[in-house]
């Protein structure tokens, strides 16, 4: 059953999955800190119920603003928070090159984590600094948000795909037990390959709690075909796995009545629901309509 | 003409042949894939085959002890070596990926072809230069087919203006203005110094691939490029004649904070109307109504259009797969695939000449 509508952050961190001309002028709306804070303000009345975000410098920002001159807003919603922000480091190894990259990724996991780095280094045991990794880069967000708000840490469908791909079973096991435990919180993937993960997840026999991937009546960003997706979503559903349905609008190509009109035959397959938008009227009137259309009725 | 009307079904299969020839051939089971250089696009590439066909990839070559230890305690299914001749004797791969920084692409890609691998794919740019490309293919036995990563060939975007523009929908082109951009430097990096070249050989290659491919550039009317961030060109502008008279001003660069990936974007101006397309989305506007653009005069399709529930895998943009499914359907089908070094030979040509031309400003 549908239990929540998402507000998502891509439009507030400049990206579109329909173009990037869009995305620039959607960044270029809300590039006042108020203007998001309106979006999410205006979503929590139509509805929304939570914010999911990675973990952009944009996004740190917004949250420690908000905390500071709303902090009853701030309280009201659940958060799920994708992580790594991976064009963040795609960026920067263009600019020191991959190895450049690992060196300072490990300086900083050193800086910050000196003991459990050590035991890593010493067990070879370099599934651990996935784990170290993770926990930088959410440390500030956990600092800022409550932590009774953030149901799940989704790691981001780039590091889910290579995690598939490369078959890092292990890997997989030691961030799911990093943030199970220490973080005490649900774990997640966000996958655009969800017949892919389904059958590594089975074959591994690994358990998650979530799993966001894009659902929408195109067959956008559905792998390996839409019939495909859509039978792995409603299989793992059923399963008892919290689906988070992403992207549902096709990236702005589908219509919010269209969408829930395609929606409807996974009512009881999905957990939530997500959109993005920075337009105020379309938050609240967006959030208004998926949840009369999956919420109710 | 049926076929090609605005039926975005059978649009798609004209457009993206390797759909079809995918489900029909089950090619690639059997291969033996290894990966030079496991940065980014290794990462990528290797990923990609390994989702379209688990397992394919048997072998990295990466020179970095960091790179090569910590991914062979994390990867369990990869032999990761780091000398490229070791890999060769020992794994005797049927297909070489090579993506490692492109100052290295020429001597990585020989070896594996003096070796006497069938099959390599190597990054743009194929190599530095125009003379580095004909001394691989001097080496290349005719047997043996190499494929340049020029990626935006496969996206279906690029590929309908090009059979819009060949059917003649625009009429006549007049002008072409063209540009790729990203933010990608936007500090101070020394990473270039000893390679040369920047932003047209790294970024600006793609624009040139497709523009070559879309028409034929018979002359530089006058080419430009500016240093910001590196001691090579940031920044480069060129003016173009294509034949018949066209006008193409191409601009290139790495250094613009407004792009957070980097777009590549065509406009082309005929007798008869006007093509917008970058990777994201196509836009057509004309005079007549035309069957190719359902009957009417304007056209917009965007990517999610083009990407129902295609292509089988999805890491990064669309046509990365493509691209690698394109391969391994030329490596069964034993053709040269579209974008083969062979073919990439004008691009490299034009890239020489305007760096050659360009005044530094």
């Amino acid at each position: 059953m549908v239990k929540e509508i998402l507000l998502g952050d891509n439009p507030f961190i400049g990206v579109s999955h329909l173009a990037q001309e869009k995305a620039r002028n959607e960044r270029r709306e809300v590039s006042a800190i108020e203007a998001k804070v309106e979006v999410l303000k205006v979503a929590l009345e139509g509805g929304a119920t939570g914010f999911t975000f990675s973990t952009h410098q944009a996004n740190l920002e917004l949250l420690t603003y908000i905390a500071k001159h709303y902090p009853e807003t701030l309280k009201k919603l659940n958060y799920y928070i994708l992580v790594p922000y991976a064009q963040g480091y795609v960026r920067k190894a263009n600019i020191s090159g991959t190895v450049g990259l690992a060196k300072t990724v490990l300086k900083e996991i050193v800086a910050k984590h000196p003991l459990d780095f050590v035991t890593s280094a010493i067990t070879l045991n370099i599934d651990k600094l996935a784990g170290m990794f993770i926990a930088m880069e959410l440390d500030p967000y956990l600092k800022t948000i409550p932590r009774q708000n953030i149901k799940a840490i989704l790691l981001h469908e780039v590091l889910t795909e290579l995690i598939i791909a490369y078959n890092l079973a292990d890997l997989l096991h030691e961030l799911k037990k990093f943030i199970e435990k220490k973080l005490r919180t649900g774990f997640g993937l966000e996958t655009r390959n969800i017949g892919q993960l389904k059958k590594f997840l089975e074959e591994n026999s690994i358990e998650i709690d979530y799993i966001m991937t894009p659902l929408n009546p195109l067959g956008y960003q559905m792998a390996p075909s839409k019939e495909e997706a859509e039978k792995a979503v409603q299989e793992l559903g059923e399963q008892g796995i919290k689906i988070i349905a992403i992207n549902i609008l096709a990236s702005g190509a589908v219509t919010v009545e269209k969408a829930c009109e395609y929606l409807k035959q996974f009512k009881d397959s999905i957990y939530a629901v997500a959109y993005g938008t920075t337009k105020p009227h379309r938050a609240k009137e967006n959030a208004v309509v998926l949840r009369e259309c999956l919420l109710r009725g | 003409m049926g076929v090609l009307s605005i039926n975005l079904k059978n649009l798609i299969d004209v457009l993206c042949p390797e759909l079809a020839e995918w489900r029909r051939f089950g090619v690639g089971s059997g291969l033996r894939v290894a990966v030079v250089g496991f940065g980014k696009m290794g990462l990528l590439h290797g990923g990609i085959l390994n989702l379209l066909i688990p397992g394919i990839v048997k072998a990295v070559v990466d020179k970095s002890f960091l790179l090569t230890f910590g991914a062979s305690r994390v990867v369990k299914s990869i032999r990761f070596y780091r000398d490229l001749d070791a890999m060769l004797r020992e794994v005797e791969p049927d297909v070489v990926y090579v993506a490692t920084p492109t100052s290295s692409h020429y001597p990585i890609v020989k070896k594996p072809l003096e070796h006497g691998t069938r099959f390599i794919f190597v990054e743009k740019p194929p190599t530095v230069n125009y003379q580095q490309l004909q001394d691989l293919l001097s080496v290349k036995k005719s047997d043996q087919v190499v494929m340049v990563g020029f990626q935006k060939r496969y996206a279906l975007t690029f590929r309908h203006a090009k059979l819009l523009l060949d059917t003649g929908v625009v009429g006549e082109v007049q002008e072409v203005y063209a540009y790729v951009r990203s933010g990608d430097i936007l500090e101070s990096t020394t990473r270039f110094d000893a390679l040369g070249r920047g932003v047209l050989l790294d970024l600006g290659v793609h624009l040139l691939n497709l523009l070559t491919w879309f028409f034929k550039v018979e002359s530089i009317e006058s080419a430009e490029s500016r240093s910001m961030y590196t001691r090579v060109d940031d920044f480069f502008k060129a003016v173009l004649r294509a034949k018949g008279g066209a006008r193409i001003i191409i601009e290139a660069t790495w250094s613009d904070p407004e792009y957070r990936i980097p777009e590549t974007f065509i406009e082309i101006r005929g007798s008869k109307g006007v093509i917008r397309v970058a990777e994201d989305y196509l836009k057509v506007s004309t005079l007549e109504e035309h069957e190719l653009l359902g009957n009417k005069k304007e056209l917009a399709l965007y990517k999610p259009h083009y990407y129902q529930g295609i292509p089988p895998v999805n890491l990064a943009d669309p046509e990365y797969t493509i691209e690698n499914m394109h391969f391994l359907i030329s490596i069964h089908r034993e053709v040269q695939p579209l974008t083969s070094i062979e073919n990439s030979a004008e691009t490299m040509k034009l890239i020489d000449e305007l760096y050659k031309a360009a005044r530094k400003v």
